[in-house]
């Protein structure tokens, strides 16, 4: 479609003709047979949607479907969080007490080694520091990975799911593919090797 | 009188608040169970759309950024569980006259039939594929721009627009026919 036309029945829809567009409008719809059956229908359209009484919504459980909904989120009771918490704590307490204990059994047996036992310490909460930073990372990424896909099974039809599914093993099928390939150049090096 | 924006009410049902949710299904459950009945042209088919809808909708509220406006984002979730709704259906046949099918509608797809001027308009739409009558119907029903139904349907405006104005071409041959008939 000719797409000065379209252009013309937009801006008519919006109510938003200039003076020399508007000329050009009544024009065509003279002169172009296509353009006045699309201006006819767009204009029956308009009168439908303007006299079209809303049809009233049937009752429904509108509470039984939060109730529903509501199931799925599974809230722990705020003691046993708190308990977890605690539990945790006294576990981690008990680990540094340990490893204390074991290194002032050796502390007691060598005194040279208290410089270095205390830089094995720094390397200790230095390597926890690391993995509890990487842990807040894996969190994150975990959430937003699971809020993308929330949102991708909310609003993708199932055709485009079946697809990207249909896309997914593909690549797994090239990837696998692609390992028995290069495994199998392992093996026959390896067999040459031999001879 | 004060009223909630969607995004305040949005955050009060992400809290649990029962009440907000309520008042945000009241919002816009007519403009979605509207639409559902005249993609589905069947009042359960509708009501389960919409249900379907609004349960999605309260699942995927943790998801919801607000890049864009809530209804476009509601929108978007009614016109899949349409489409899904729609593959669902086995074809009517071409032969069914739609007349009949007007007539033997019962409550508030009857009333919906009868104010489109005798049916014709009725009959024109319903032979729309399911994409290009969406379009039509968003825009003119529902008063959303173009881009907005680009958004909702997961297309460009310009795919959109080509659907609208194909769809116009075949509304405008078909009502002038019908005319000369």
């Amino acid at each position: 479609m000719n797409k000065q036309h379209q252009q013309l029945i937009e801006a008519w829809l919006d109510n938003s003709l200039s003076g020399s567009e508007r000329n050009r409008f009544d024009e065509l719809l003279e002169s172009d047979p296509d353009f006045q059956s699309m201006v006819t229908a767009a204009s029956k359209l308009l009168v439908d949607a303007q006299s079209f009484e809303t049809v009233p919504v049937p009752e429904w459980d509108r509470a039984g479907a939060f109730a529903r909904t509501q199931q799925s989120y599974v809230q722990l009771p705020r003691w046993l969080t708190y308990g977890a918490i605690a539990v945790s704590l006294i576990a981690v307490s008990l680990s540094v007490v340990s490893i204390t204990y074991v290194k002032s059994l050796n502390l007691n047996t060598v005194t040279a080694e208290v410089v270095e036992q205390g830089s094995i310490q720094a390397e200790d909460l230095a390597h926890t520091d690391a993995y509890m930073t990487l842990l807040s990372r894996l969190q994150q990424q975990q959430q937003q990975a699971n809020a993308q896909l929330v949102d991708y099974v909310l609003t993708s039809s199932r055709q485009s799911r079946e697809h990207d599914m249909k896309l997914l093993l593909e690549h797994l099928q090239k990837q696998r593919q692609a390992d028995i390939e290069y495994l199998d150049s392992k093996i026959i090096s390896a067999q040459y090797r031999n001879y | 009188m004060f009223q909630a924006t969607d995004q305040v009410l949005i955050e009060r049902a992400r809290k649990g608040s029962k009440r907000a949710w309520l008042a945000l299904i009241k919002r816009y459950e007519a403009g979605v169970f509207n639409h559902a009945l005249r993609m589905t042209r069947n009042q359960s088919d509708a009501l389960d759309v919409m249900q379907e809808t609004f349960l999605s909708v309260f699942r995927g509220l943790d998801s919801f950024r607000a890049d864009s406006s809530f209804k476009t984002w509601l929108y978007r979730i009614v016109h899949h569980r349409c489409i899904d709704h729609l593959r669902k259906q086995p074809l009517v046949s071409e032969s069914v006259d739609t007349d009949d099918l007007i007539c033997s509608l019962d409550g508030p797809e009857g009333l919906l039939a009868s104010v489109r001027q005798g049916g014709q308009l009725t009959r024109a739409l319903n032979e729309l594929p399911p994409a290009q009558r969406e379009v039509v119907e968003l825009k003119f029903y529902q008063q959303f721009t173009f881009d907005e139904i680009g958004l909702q349907c997961g297309v460009s405006s310009n795919t959109v627009k080509t659907r609208f104005y194909t769809a116009l071409q075949k509304l405008g041959q078909r009502l002038v026919g019908d005319e000369y008939e």
